[in-house]
């Protein structure tokens, strides 16, 4: 081995130095997150658009774009309806994903088949989602045609022309496609389940009801809070539907908090707005993950209190 | 001075006397060659490849035709970036923040040229105008303008879209239908001179064939959606002889006219599809295209869809109009509106500007142009004086549509180009499209607009905005009508 290889690795075996080892790339990791992070918390409190000089000249306008972002009514509308759609559509997926993952738990022929027709969905890019039932919804598209035959009479459903159906297109694509995510979490969860609860409450004459809301419901509850909050978290940040979808429209009814910042940053060329914007929404969210995560901490210690008892 | 400096001076001077230099070659196309080649020589390259952003909706024809150029000069295309139309002006603005010269030159519409020269992304080209002479006399209207901002060149003219009205030509020529229109309203049934007979037209036309409620032909179709919509108020507007802005950038929108024109543009919208507020080109095309309407006003490619030889049900049954206007103050006012249009421009952060440059000047000739507009699966519009008489033209689109269609570009007004084009244009259809869904009264949706084209005239300064406003107007039509 040559002397400076060697003396190099004799450095690294030091124990001072080994010990930071491991840590070196979570902290460029932070560094990554920090960075832009730090960029995003200058340009809000700075007067910056993109047809105004570099950035680094912007004026410094203290919390005036935060003001503003709070007084801006499109905003505030962006976010309510964002959670709104967030709360149908994760609420839907997860009632669904958690019944085909109840369907599909035991074995039975064909089970293989019908797993990878529930997970197909999740694979495909959501842009094509979108552009795809931008043509499949219009009026004389092959959704209605398809209600027309099943009810036997016309039916014509302005799925986004319309107003409140338009949100109910937006939700629906977002149910359409990550269903598959929930549905394979939740089997991961029934395939996780410990037997011998389960067992132990089948020999004391419990009945498949009782096993399911007594024993597998509690300990699949930290999977459910889990798929919760991942999924709430994907929901808020909707983009690809309403924009291919509808445009944010008809009017503003489907413009979600990630069409419009996209709108305010690029198309308007209003950075700064948009960066306090996000800080705004980053909070939020942020606040929701921590109530979130607290939620599911208590379970599990409530759970674990139980299994020691 | 001391000597380095005149040194530099002289250098920099010489270098923009080189540039401006006359390219030789007769024609457009062919000096957009030579030039190529000379910088081609002058770098030493033997191939080019330079990256282009565009929509799908040009990639094809442009495909076809670069790799001539490259065949030519060594000068080809390498990555093509491919966005959405309506998202040119986001991955545009994003390269102006990143500067990463991901794209040498893009097609993008005369919206966002504004912002991009602000930005510092569209590089002025006058040098190189100068030297190529582009074929910039033979376009038509006040289309070339649209390239230019606060004086300088930006980008070079390519796509002629303003409006132009479509009709059935068969259902117009029964014998049966003529009488009973002509016995209720008392004219034609014609191209409309105004509005009013258009709303009549559409009407008459709408038909329910199985009396079930739904109309199964439909008398008018126009775009009424989100992000496309607004462009067909503001050609009403303008009929009605509207400005936007006065000279102090205080928003007119509001008035008598604008009200006016917003109810009109609101009641056609009873004699179209139930769900025209979701659809844009991709859902109005076919479905003209496969006889369900009597009318439709729109882009002049409506003429590819609906003369396609295979896919169209209405091939030579289609009557190509003048717009419709108002009658104001007496005299009949006729506007279409250059509804998109779409301009070469290059990037400052390209590192091959003035090769950019010859392919965009090649593009545009009246030569490659004329194949560029014959394309049935590109939306490349005529847009010169010598499209009217080229057969290829003609055999794509008709002699009426085509002479049509550059009448119409006599009268034909920009959108709003000034910085923050895009989001006047924004708050304009957000509040256009809460009138239209009946949510609020006509009145209110302008007066709101015009809150909100204040909030941004002051956001963007309201002096720099009034001086672009006025170089603006220059580009508006003189003419009330077209000869």
């Amino acid at each position: 081995m040559p002397p400076a290889r060697r003396s190099i690795l004799a450095w690294l075996e030091r124990e001072s130095v080994f010990k930071w080892l491991p840590f070196v790339p979570v902290q460029a990791l932070v560094v990554f997150l920090l960075l832009p992070t730090a960029l995003l918390v200058y340009l809000s409190l700075v007067s910056w658009r993109i047809t105004r000089g570099v950035w680094w000249r912007a004026p410094f306008v203290g919390v005036d774009n935060f003001v503003l972002a709070v007084h801006d009514d499109r905003f505030v509308w962006a976010v309510i309806r964002t959670f709104g759609f967030a709360a149908a559509a994760v609420g839907l997926e997860l009632g669904l994903g958690f019944g085909l993952a109840l369907l599909c738990r035991e074995r039975f022929r064909g089970r293989r088949f019908y797993t990878t027709i529930f997970l197909l969905p999740m694979m495909i890019v959501p842009a094509v989602v979108g552009y795809d039932l931008s043509m499949l919804l219009i009026d004389q598209g092959p959704l209605n045609q398809v209600l027309t035959v099943l009810a036997g009479r016309s039916i014509t459903v302005r799925w986004i022309s319309d107003y409140n159906m338009a949100k109910a297109a937006i939700v629906g694509a977002d149910v359409w496609q990550w269903t598959s995510l929930m549905f394979l979490i939740f089997l991961s969860g029934f395939a996780g389940l410990p037997p011998d609860p389960i067992r132990a409450a089948r020999t004391m004459g419990a009945s498949r009801w009782q096993i399911f809301r007594h024993v597998e419901l509690p300990l699949l509850k930290p999977v459910l809070a889990i798929a919760l909050v991942l999924r709430s978290m994907e929901a808020l940040k909707i983009f690809d539907y309403p924009l291919l979808l509808t445009e944010g429209g008809p009017g503003t009814s489907t413009e979600t908090i990630a069409v419009y910042l996209w709108r305010v940053g690029w198309d308007f060329t209003r950075v700064s707005h948009a960066a306090a914007m996000s800080l705004i929404l980053m909070l939020v969210v942020v606040l929701y993950t921590v109530i979130a995560i607290h939620v599911l901490r208590r379970e599990r210690g409530r759970l674990a209190g139980e299994v020691t008892r | 001075m001391t000597r380095l400096a005149l040194l530099a001076t002289m250098l920099i001077v010489g270098a923009g006397a080189a540039g401006a230099a006359e390219v030789p070659g007769k024609t457009a196309d062919e000096r957009a060659v030579n030039g190529a080649r000379a910088y081609m020589k002058a770098h030493g390259l033997t191939t080019l490849k330079l990256n282009m952003l565009t929509s799908p909706f040009h990639t094809k024809a442009l495909e076809r035709e670069i790799p001539i150029f490259e065949k030519a000069t060594g000068i080809g295309l390498g990555n093509l970036i491919e966005v959405g139309i309506l998202q040119i002006q986001a991955k545009a603005m994003a390269e102006a923040v990143a500067r990463s010269g991901s794209f040498d030159f893009w097609v993008g519409d005369p919206i966002s040229l504004p912002d991009a020269a602000e930005a510092g992304l569209a590089r002025p080209i006058d040098e190189f105008v100068a030297g190529g002479r582009p074929d910039v006399d033979d376009v038509v209207g006040g289309f070339a303008e649209q390239g230019r901002y606060k004086g300088k060149t930006y980008g070079l003219f390519a796509d002629g879209d303003n409006f132009i009205l479509v009709l059935r030509k068969d259902w117009l020529d029964k014998p049966d239908e003529r009488q009973k229109f002509r016995a209720k309203y008392g004219w034609g049934p014609a191209c409309p001179d105004t509005y009013e007979q258009w709303a009549q037209l559409a009407e008459f036309f709408t038909r329910d064939f199985n009396n079930d409620g739904v109309p199964d032909f439909y008398g008018a179709m126009a775009y009424r959606s989100r992000s496309w919509g607004w462009r067909w108020w503001l050609q009403r507007f303008y009929a009605k002889g509207g400005m936007p802005f006065d000279d102090d950038m205080k928003p007119l929108i509001a008035g008598k006219e604008g009200v006016e024109a917003l109810r009109d543009y609101i009641a056609l919208t009873k004699y179209m599809p139930k769900d025209i507020l979701g659809w844009a080109t991709p859902q109005a095309y076919p479905f003209y295209a496969a006889g369900n309407a009597f009318s439709i006003m729109t882009y002049p490619s409506i003429a590819l869809a609906a003369e396609h030889p295979e896919k169209s049900t209405v091939r030579g049954k289609n009557k190509y109009c003048l717009v419709p206007g108002y009658v104001v103050n007496g005299k009949l006012v006729r506007r279409s509106i250059q509804g998109f249009g779409n301009i070469f421009y290059v990037s400052s952060y390209s590192g091959h500007a003035e090769a950019a440059y010859w392919l965009m000047q090649w593009l545009t000739s009246k030569e490659v142009s004329a194949r560029l507009v014959t394309y049935t699966d590109s939306v490349f519009d005529p847009f010169m004086k010598s499209h009217l008489t080229d057969p290829r033209v003609i055999r794509s689109r008709t002699k009426e549509m085509v002479e049509t269609h550059l009448r119409n570009a006599q009268v034909s007004p920009p959108l709003i180009l000034l910085q923050g084009a895009v989001e006047y244009d924004d708050a304009l259809d957000e509040k256009i499209q809460e009138a239209l869904l009946g949510r609020i009264p006509p009145e209110e949706a302008l007066q709101r607009t015009v809150v909100a084209w204040e909030k941004i005239t002051e956001q963007v300064g309201r002096q720099a905005q009034i001086e672009a406003w006025k170089a603006l107007k220059r580009a508006y039509p003189k003419k009330n009508v077209p000869d």
